[in-house]
């Protein structure tokens, strides 16, 4: 091919060129961040109090404080730090995940379902008095169902068996409707004094039911979704160029893709069945993280992951330390996602949004 | 060493429905095959079955007479690339990201590719005469170079066959050439190429094998010269040609197919000249 | 009654706007003898039926329609209040009643297909304070009559007014309760009064699925805790808001003495979490559900009568050796609801199940 002259100017820098530049500050960024966070609260703790807290925990002498600082420092600060970190991650990861499995930059984590599915769960679950575990594991079961009843139906409207992605993605948003018209039929039948605000409460998300024990649970299907995502991350390049010629490159693709929705869905299952719903944060942080470092996989989920847990623990700290009554997360998220969306689409530039 | 793809008493088409029947064909390293029609006669369909992405509704694709039903889409892949039509992707991937990609089949499940593949993707964009593209975004570079790129990805595979649909669609005269030029390259390299086309001078120009599709599911099967004639293109296309021929500059008789316009253009019943 | 001249009336107006006076008096004498007018605690003057038969809410106030002597007028609900166990209790008939109520909606075909004389709204009480069909039902004719629900006062201004609007036999039951209630504040006051500043007890009251939705300031709650000898720490802190979302860190800051939760969910959850194993409340074992009767005993409908009693022997155990809980819980649901409660259901209400 003739070089044009347009062809021929330097090329300006790739934003994937910066990556280990990113990396680092991001990685920097977290850690600092995460040391800081326990130092922030609403508790008056001092960094000398805290450092004799730590120091009491790890060599397991007395540090002679009042026994509320150890709490407030190991069963408040450190297991929402930690959800946080975990679940900004998931929600990032399973963002990317589906957008490049979709091919649409505008799917999130919640495109199956998952969210609405979650939601209901809780819902039932406060509405039979489960209690906290009761709800949890219930909002994680129903976010499951949900999703296999998308991938169900979806597989009846494609019959030929192969996927285009794009009947998917409606079919998720008819059974988000649908799990959602059935969060708003709990709501219509739950008393109001101490039922519904327990709902509403749930269904705006927030880190402050994370208990040390719930996110050790969660951690097992987090893990069994992260870890393969990652091992396949540099194969969602070539799905997000289409099914046809992603099978002609030789990969198989409905299983593949059926592999990573399960991988996704687990990640924002059990997100969402520990934080309520949380939303924007697996739209946005995938876009940040492609303005970043671009769009190949292969960087683009580390970073993704790494984003959405420093944007999830920023958003957090301000939810719990800022204000004297806790402002729900998914608020929050909802706050910042929004104009970041219009400013993406008001940006417009050309395939990066 | 020669390969040679075969397709033996095919029959084609969509669940259901069967577009194309009793067809056969061969194709051998080093050679192409220009499959030309009107639109809706099922071009798509052959070469998507071709691909294994619609399933046969009778007959079979063999490779050196081996059935290929049943390969996995790796093994496939080693043999065979495709080369879609230029679109734009959802994301904005560096063409050197996009080349790479033709070494899904090649390269472990879980890995990525290495220093050898990029090795391999940097001589692809050489050979194709891309190589100063290879920092740029695709999504940002022109129709031209993004076929270009597709075909780079394509080699990338390295596969004994291309299959390539409308490579010269949507490109400008220049781009078209230049196309062309690379697809006779490839060919003189040893890779077998089917492509699709709208145009008959183009089987002309890479001197290829041509299966002429018509309505009805009648197919006439030659080389460029005994299947571009004036009477087949009015019976296929509707409209009435005149074949020419010029001299190159190394004396070679390149034929020409042009497109006689009716006289009077008051007369004229909407037909649109296919050339 | 005479016309009272209008600057006069502008006057009466005024005051029970704000509160002042417990009961709109009728305002005029109808010039349409099949109706008449009451006026609302938002100072409204709202024309209704002569004779009211077929009256509704969305939550509370169906409370105070049931014990004052009429519950068959309660005819108009929401789903939550037909299935509510003590409300079937103490008028079997409210599951023949319509329920086109939910959160702060309401399906308008079903509510005029049950044909009410009159509507009663909650406003400013927290969960309905935006009635989000309130331009609706007011487009319909239908008389709405708003009601405030946030402090002792405006509970009893607003048994009156739903006494006064039923007719004159509920009024009637209206000011004896009003009265007794007045009696129960001056039985625990007698006791708490003298009650030093120190030995006021640091309350919390934890609800929600974590324990950490409380209400603030001005809000029932803070009252029957400080009716009770207690301080409403969330209250103390500055936070004024209903169904607030406290920070455990703010939790552990406050260290109550004695938790009460609205619901059995809360209390486990408040008893299972390590964070909350410091908090003296749940050291000293201190840790308390709120009673559920027809309604919750804890928020803005009448049964806060009880609550005040309930909450002062809960906080001041010491001070209130004699007070026999159930035997009150019988004698108030055998007068207002005129229901005869065994000892075990009683309890039950006292000490209420998931």
């Amino acid at each position: 091919m003739q070089p044009t002259e347009e062809s021929l100017q330097a090329p300006k820098k790739l934003p994937e060129e910066n990556s280990a530049l990113v990396l680092f500050v991001l990685i920097a960024l977290l850690l600092a961040l995460f040391a800081a966070s326990f130092a922030w609260g609403r508790y008056p703790i001092s960094l000398g109090q805290l450092f004799r807290v730590i120091e009491a925990k790890i060599t397991g002498v007395p540090s002679g404080l009042p026994a509320a600082m150890e709490s407030v420092v190991f069963n408040i600060r450190m297991p929402r730090i930690f959800a946080a970190l975990l679940i900004g991650s998931a929600l990032s990861v399973a963002g990317s995940t589906y957008q490049g499995l979709f091919r649409n930059p505008m799917v999130s984590s919640d495109i199956l379902g998952a969210s609405s599915g979650a939601g209901f769960g809780a819902a039932a679950a406060i509405l039979l008095s489960l209690g906290l575990t009761g709800i949890q594991v219930s909002s994680f079961i129903c976010s499951l169902a949900a999703v296999v009843l998308t991938l169900l139906v979806g597989s009846i409207v494609e019959r030929d068996g192969r996927s285009s992605g794009l009947s998917l993605v409606l079919t998720g948003m008819v059974v988000s409707t649908l799990f959602s018209s059935f969060i708003a039929i709990s709501k219509y039948v739950a008393d109001p004094e101490e039922k519904l605000p327990a709902i509403t409460f749930w269904l705006m998300g927030g880190l402050s039911s994370v208990g040390a024990r719930d996110l050790r649970i969660a951690l097992i299907p987090m893990a069994i979704g992260f870890v393969p995502i990652l091992l396949l991350r540099w194969k969602l390049n070539v799905l997000s160029f289409g099914d046809e010629e992603a099978r002609a490159l030789g990969l198989e693709t409905s299983r593949l893709r059926i592999f990573l929705i399960v991988c996704s869905t687990l990640l924002t299952a059990a997100s969402v069945s520990i934080s309520g719903m949380i939303g924007w944060v697996g739209l946005i942080v995938p876009h940040l993280a492609r303005m970043l470092v671009g769009p190949n996989y292969s960087i683009l989920l580390p970073v993704s992951a790494l984003l959405g847990g420093l944007f999830l623990l920023i958003v957090d700290n301000v939810a719990r330390c800022a204000f004297a009554v806790e402002v729900p997360i998914g608020i929050l998220t909802s706050i910042i996602g929004a104009p970041f969306f219009v400013y993406l689409l008001v940006k417009g530039k050309k395939g990066w949004t | 060493m020669d390969m040679k793809l075969s397709l033996d008493n095919v029959a084609c088409g969509y669940p259901g429905k069967t577009i194309l029947e009793n067809l056969s064909l061969e194709v051998t390293t080093g050679e192409i095959l220009c499959i030309l029609g009107p639109n809706g006669v099922g071009k798509t369909t052959l070469f998507k079955t071709l691909l294994g992405f619609l399933n046969l509704h009778a007959g079979r694709i063999t490779l050196d007479g081996e059935n290929v039903q049943g390969w996995s889409r790796k093994r496939l892949a080693f043999t065979i690339g495709y080369v879609p039509q230029a679109h734009i992707p959802p994301f904005p991937f560096s063409v050197l990201d996009v080349v790479l990609m033709g070494r899904t089949a090649r390269i472990g499940f879980l890995d990525s590719p290495k220093k050898h593949d990029r090795e391999i993707a940097a001589r692809a964009l050489e050979t194709l005469g891309i190589a100063h593209l290879s920092r740029r975004v695709y999504t940002e570079i022109s129709g031209g170079e993004q076929q270009m790129v597709l075909i780079a990805r394509a080699l990338t595979q390295e596969p004994r066959f291309l299959v390539m649909d409308e490579p010269t669609a949507h490109l400008d005269f220049g781009n078209q050439v230049r196309v062309l030029q690379k697809v006779r390259q490839l060919a003189a390299l040893g890779i077998g190429i089917v492509m699709t086309s709208h145009v008959p001078n183009h089987a002309f120009l890479c001197s290829s094998r041509v299966i002429l599709i018509q309505r009805h599911g009648i197919f006439k099967t030659g080389t460029a010269e005994e299947i571009i004639t004036e009477e087949n293109m009015r019976e296929t296309y509707g409209v009435n040609v005149r074949l020419s021929a010029v001299l190159n500059e190394s004396g070679t008789e390149i034929k020409a197919c042009i497109p006689l316009l009716v006289q009077n253009p008051l007369e004229d019943q909407g037909l649109l000249a296919a050339c | 009654m005479k016309p009272l001249p209008f600057s006069l009336r502008a006057a009466l107006r005024l005051l029970l706007t704000a509160g002042a006076l417990g009961l709109g008096l009728p305002q005029t004498a109808p010039a349409d003898p099949a109706s008449r007018t009451v006026t609302d605690m938002n100072g409204k003057v709202v024309s209704i039926p002569y004779s009211v038969n077929r009256v509704g809410s969305t939550g509370a106030v169906n409370q105070m329609v049931l014990m004052l002597g009429t519950p068959w007028k309660l005819t108009v609900v929401s789903p939550a209040n037909r299935d509510n166990r003590w409300m079937r209790r103490v008028y079997p008939g409210i599951a023949e009643a319509a329920a086109p109520f939910s959160g702060s909606d309401v399906n308008m075909e079903e509510l005029i297909k049950s044909k009410p004389d009159a509507i009663f709204l909650i406003d400013n009480s927290g969960t309905h304070s935006s009635f989000k069909s309130l331009p609706k039902l007011q487009e319909s004719g239908i008389p709405v009559i708003q009601v405030h629900l946030r402090t002792p006062e405006e509970m009893k201004q607003a048994v009156r007014l739903v006494g006064e609007t039923l007719g004159p036999q509920e009024r009637q039951n209206a000011e004896r309760f009003c009265q007794e209630y007045d009696a129960i504040l001056a039985r625990i006051r007698a006791k708490i009064a003298p009650l030093p500043c120190g030995e006021r007890l640091k309350v919390y009251r934890a609800g929600g699925i974590n324990g950490l939705t409380s209400e603030g300031g001005n809000t029932i709650t803070t009252s029957w805790i400080e009716e009770a000898g207690g301080i409403n720490v969330v209250a103390a802190a500055g936070i004024q808001a209903l169904g607030a979302s406290i920070t455990m860190e703010d939790v552990l800051q406050w260290n109550p003495d004695v938790i009460i939760t609205m619901g059995v969910a809360a209390k486990e959850a408040v008893l299972a979490r390590p964070e909350w194993k410091s908090v003296n409340a749940v050291r000293n074992g201190r840790v308390y559900v709120s009673p559920v009767g027809v309604y919750q005993w804890s928020v803005r409908s009448a049964e806060t009568a009880l609550q005040n009693l309930w909450a002062a022997k809960v906080i001041h155990p010491e001070l209130f050796p004699d007070l026999d809980m159930n035997a009150e819980v019988r004698h108030f649901y055998q007068i207002y609801y005129g229901c005869e409660l065994s000892e075990a259901e009683a309890n039950e209400i006292l000490n209420p199940p998931k």
